[in-house]
């Protein structure tokens, strides 16, 4: 049944590519661009298997950019746009070929609503139709501006990258969104992670006095300075850390990120 | 009789609205009150100006202790408006009910004044649907919100025929800085690449923001381009705006 699906889609694709202007990609394996040796799934692909046949009339792929993406990761774009101008399909790959970022425009948003277990299904089938990997362990699912989000969050060594993972945004009908796949540089865990308690007095002592500590300590692989600093640098690495959280005197909640090693405060959020 | 006729023809030739506001509460994030160096009002603030400038608005506010109500209530007027400060469902007096509203900076780590819709909307009476409100708070993305209407944006979303001219994003719930500082940057970036504002707003549900740390929400027009009405339309590749 997938491999009639997937030739269907191929038809579709070169049918789509066939009666566009000259600029559309035609639905290759061929590498994208031969000299730099970058090889990734054409987006007529990509386009034909999230796109009905009458959403692919007309549309034109414009020529690929390389793009560093929100985590530094660097990227191939490729951008479908419609008659009128107007992007209708984004598609990300890491320089390995992988898949990163699927985004589709103007995805209707009136719907049924879904539920919890028809998302997951849902989500599921668009992974297994785009060829991606099946993330492990169950995802997390929430709604947002009439969209549902089915996230997959990272885990390495057990211990959540927040943000990381495999994201499936769909509308109320299951319809697809867009798919993205982050995946952030780790740094080496330290040698000895310190016990939880003490990264609690630790945290305890750096609030104001008329602050309140939660009575425990989360470990995350976290950004290093992304609240204190200017931002960190292109890829890097996030860092094992003790998340304390809290309530500072008027109300609003906090938390701090200390190095799982050495207690060293790596972050700070906060909640308005 | 001359200068009536004067003051008549300048209105009738006055430029639409062009001006955008961003504010940022700083010190009740900062060192002082809070025990660790902040940077995300400092951060979001500049990302929400420079995206605002580049569409093309003539961008005031204020960042810090010169957040004041009174700064904030005559910047309300302008036609794009961002604020990143505290944000719940503050009492209204005035209409006797749980409203929604922002806290100012002017200074002070607890107990800065509150801007609530209702003045808002006194100051904004007679004045078009803001093309573009971000309000960068908590509960301020809740139904229990009035900011959306104090701007003149119905709390609907439209898309297709029949859509307003207008873009209104804020949180449900509590929101991180954290998770906002991405989520907004792919915003701004989906806007600064062309995207409409609803394809934007999907697009930035994509970034990696965690989802348990935020909920964003909107109303207004999907495909509403918040640029400024005189602005130059960046040059897209042979794209255009539709």
């Amino acid at each position: 049944m997938y491999r009639v699906r997937w030739a269907l889609s191929l038809l579709v694709a070169v049918t789509a590519a066939c009666s566009s202007p000259g600029t559309a990609i035609a639905p290759s394996r061929a590498p994208l661009a031969d000299g730099a040796g970058i090889s990734v799934r054409p987006i007529a692909i990509v386009a034909a298997q999230i796109l009905s046949p009458l959403e692919l009339r007309g549309l034109v792929a414009k020529p690929f950019i390389v793009v560093r993406s929100e985590s530094g990761e660097q990227r191939i774009r490729q951008v479908m746009i419609s008659t009128n101008g107007s992007e209708v399909l984004r598609v990300e790959s890491a320089l390995d070929g992988s898949l990163r970022l699927i985004a589709k425009s103007g995805v209707a948003l009136e719907g049924g609503g879904l539920s919890e277990s028809a998302a997951i299904a849902r989500a599921l089938r668009h992974l297994v139709r785009l060829g991606l990997e099946m993330p492990g362990g169950g995802p997390e699912v929430r709604s947002a501006a009439g969209r549902t989000l089915v996230n997959w969050e990272r885990k390495v060594r057990g211990v959540p990258v927040p943000g990381d993972g495999t994201r499936v945004v769909l509308n109320e009908s299951g319809e697809l969104v867009g798919v993205a796949v982050e995946e952030s540089p780790l740094a080496a865990p330290p040698a000895r992670v310190t016990r939880a308690d003490t990264a609690l007095r630790a945290a305890a002592a750096l609030v104001p006095s008329s602050a309140l500590v939660d009575g425990k300590a989360e470990l995350a692989w976290v950004l290093p300075t992304e609240g204190a600093g200017e931002g960190s640098g292109q890829r890097t690495p996030r860092r094992l850390a003790w998340c304390v959280g809290g309530v500072l005197r008027d109300g609003a909640t906090f938390e701090l990120q200390l190095d799982a090693g050495n207690l060293a405060l790596l972050g700070w959020d906060g909640a308005p | 009789m001359f200068a009536t006729v004067l003051l008549a023809a300048a209105l009738t030739v006055s430029p639409p609205n062009e001006s955008a506001a961003v504010f940022a509460n700083r010190t009740a994030f900062a060192e002082a009150c809070t025990g660790a160096t902040n940077t995300f009002p400092d951060r979001l603030a500049r990302q929400a100006r420079t995206a605002l400038d580049a569409l093309g608005w003539e961008v005031g506010g204020a960042v810090g202790p010169t957040f004041t109500r009174r700064a904030m209530v005559s910047g309300a007027a302008s036609a794009a408006f961002y604020v990143h400060s505290h944000g719940a469902l503050y009492w209204d007096p005035k209409s006797g009910s749980r409203a929604g509203g922002f806290r100012a900076d002017a200074g002070l780590c607890l107990g800065a004044p509150i801007v609530l819709p209702s003045e808002i909307a006194a100051m904004r009476r007679g004045a078009p649907a803001a093309s573009l409100v971000y309000i960068s708070s908590c509960h301020n993305g809740e139904r229990a919100s009035r900011l959306p209407g104090a701007f003149g944006i119905p709390q609907r979303k439209v898309q297709g025929s029949g859509e307003p001219d207008s873009f209104y994003v804020s949180y449900a719930g509590t929101a991180w800085q954290g998770a906002a500082l991405r989520f907004e940057r792919a915003f701004w970036r989906g806007l600064l690449d062309g995207a409409t504002a609803g394809a934007a707003f999907d697009r930035a549900l994509l970034s990696a923001y965690n989802p348990a740390h935020l909920t964003p929400e909107w109303w207004g027009g999907y495909s509403h381009l918040p640029h400024a009405p005189s602005a130059t339309l960046p040059d897209l590749g042979g794209r255009r705006y539709v």
